[in-house]
């Protein structure tokens, strides 16, 4: 993981979140082929959001799916986008990373927004 | 005091000036069901986040000399996009097509700025990778209204009723696979030309729906001498002929967004990729039938499918609220045996109902009895009825009301 495992942002209401992501870090030789599962997702529901798996942007935020390889010494991702649509309110998104080669070295990625 | 009224002018002139503002965000993982129930993987434009970008895409509409501000936003990692204004006529700068203008990466906004030319009928798509961005699902209408936002084709021209959009393209579910879509960007081409497989279409859409997918969603219903506007457009890569019953007096008055100089009477018109139409319909008697919207291979000529719009054009239900009754309902409607005539009478109250056909002749004999206060229904067998529209009509005398149906 380069840097924090969690990310907490803070917005206005009448401003936009375009990315926040959660990067990580292929130190192995080998191709990392992850998957990734929705742990949670207490967003409200009058905000507009989605998010981006590293090469795959999807359409909201599904239970789960793939990543793109990410080839050795590159960086892969997980973001998220939030548009508050003018609503206050808070809410945390969280994700499990998970290589199928080694389930055991299985991360939690978690994205907490709030809108004043 | 010559700066004060300098100022004073440039506001006004800017604040009579309307501005249509347009958001859209590039997708590349949408999801599209087609006629047989599966789920398709499309590219599109979606309005916002959390749905998926529709086929077509939303429409964007402004009206004759609108200033028009598109704010296109890509969410689609290692895509880019563009939006081509197609046939609106706008500078270099906002044509969307990349090597002349810009692309837009990923996370990037791209903004396009035009004043809406001539009242018609227009396009976008992307133009980068076109042969597939636009076969994945990257279009959709634009249409610009006369200034006054009137039902009429453009400014001074023909006042309609109803407005209806034939939007013809095709799937071919093959290109629709992530070997095909996840295809990698050419930074460094010139022009951004992807490899792509033989087209062997196998869903012909209007408004991207197909076959039993049309039914009761696009469809026109009309009254009789009501005139009704279609508007065709063709982006898909199968040319078209539409066939309009010849009841229906079609006249094609438009065609790619300018008023035609002889206005064709024709109930057949071709409309190639990238074309659009314009075309006026309208009949004095009930019309029950279908538009036939045909397609063929461009390489090949040959017929490829045939899709129906079906019509439905009736004669105006007359809307005289007879002072005694309420809540009139005729069920089912169209039917096959009988018909439930159910209503709500105030005040005990002498009727007479009839049944007519839609030229006024008595088809099923005069029926007239006292109703008592409360709710009604009378039973009207017609079984024995040839398929067509009927009015039912109820007078109390003094004052008639009618109401129609089909007979299937």
């Amino acid at each position: 993981m380069i840097g924090e495992s969690v990310k907490t942002v803070v917005l206005d209401k009448k401003s936009k979140l375009e990315l926040v992501e959660i990067k990580f870090l292929n130190t192995t030789s080998e191709n990392l082929e992850l998957k990734w599962t929705r742990l949670e997702n207490t967003f409200p529901k009058e905000w507009d959001y989605s998010m981006c798996a590293f090469g795959r942007c999807q359409v909201g935020i599904p239970k789960g799916g793939a990543l793109r390889p990410v080839y050795p010494g590159k960086t892969g991702f997980l973001a998220i986008h939030v548009l508050p649509m003018g609503s206050k309110g808070a809410g945390t998104v969280r994700f499990k990373l998970i290589d199928p080669a080694d389930e055991r070295s299985a991360q939690i990625l978690e994205f907490r927004v709030r809108v004043e | 005091m010559r700066g004060l009224i300098a100022i004073l002018f440039f506001v006004v002139f800017v604040g009579a000036e309307a501005q249509t503002n347009v958001f859209l965000i590039g997708r590349t993982l949408g999801e599209k069901i087609i006629a047989n129930g599966d789920t398709l993987r499309v590219y599109g434009f979606a309005p916002n986040l959390s749905t998926h970008p529709p086929i077509p895409a939303p429409l964007i509409e402004a009206n004759q000399g609108d200033s028009v501000h598109i704010d296109f936003w890509n969410v689609s990692q290692l895509h880019h996009h563009t939006i081509h204004l197609h046939g609106l006529d706008v500078d270099q700068a906002n044509d969307g097509v990349p090597m002349l203008s810009f692309d837009v990466d990923h996370m990037e906004h791209g903004w396009y700025h035009f004043k809406a030319p001539h009242a018609g009928t227009y396009l976008y798509h992307c133009h980068v990778g076109s042969t597939l961005h636009l076969q994945a699902g990257m279009y959709g209408p634009v249409i610009i209204r006369p200034s006054d936002g009137s039902n009429t084709t453009w400014d001074g021209g023909y006042a309609f009723d109803t407005e209806t959009m034939l939007f013809m393209s095709e799937f071919d579910t093959f290109w629709h696979t992530d070997s095909i879509l996840d295809h990698e960007h050419d930074n460094s081409a010139v022009h951004d030309s992807l490899p792509v497989p033989k087209y062997n279409p196998d869903y012909f859409l209007i408004n991207g729906l197909s076959d039993h997918q049309l039914e009761d969603t696009i469809e026109l219903n009309s009254k009789t001498d009501y005139v009704n506007y279609f508007r065709l457009v063709n982006i898909g890569y199968c040319s078209n002929k539409v066939v309009f019953p010849a009841s229906l007096n079609a006249q094609v008055i438009d065609s790619d967004g300018r008023p035609l100089p002889v206005v064709d009477l024709t109930d057949t018109v071709e409309v190639y990729p990238g074309e659009r139409y314009g075309v006026l319909v309208e009949s004095s008697v009930p019309v029950l039938d279908s538009i036939e919207v045909h397609y063929f291979g461009m390489m090949t000529g040959a017929a490829e499918n045939v899709q129906y719009v079906k019509v439905d054009i009736r004669v105006p239900d007359q809307v005289v609220e007879l002072p005694n009754i309420s809540g009139l309902t005729l069920a089912p409607n169209p039917t096959d045996l009988e018909l439930k005539v159910a209503f709500d009478v105030q005040n005990e109250v002498e009727l007479a109902i009839r049944v007519v056909g839609v030229d006024g002749r008595l088809v099923l004999s005069e029926y007239s009895r006292t109703f008592p206060s409360g709710h009604q229904m009378v039973i009207i067998d017609t079984s024995l009825l040839p398929g067509g529209q009927y009015v039912i009509s109820f007078t109390d005398g003094n004052t008639v009301t009618s109401k129609s149906f089909i007979k299937r």
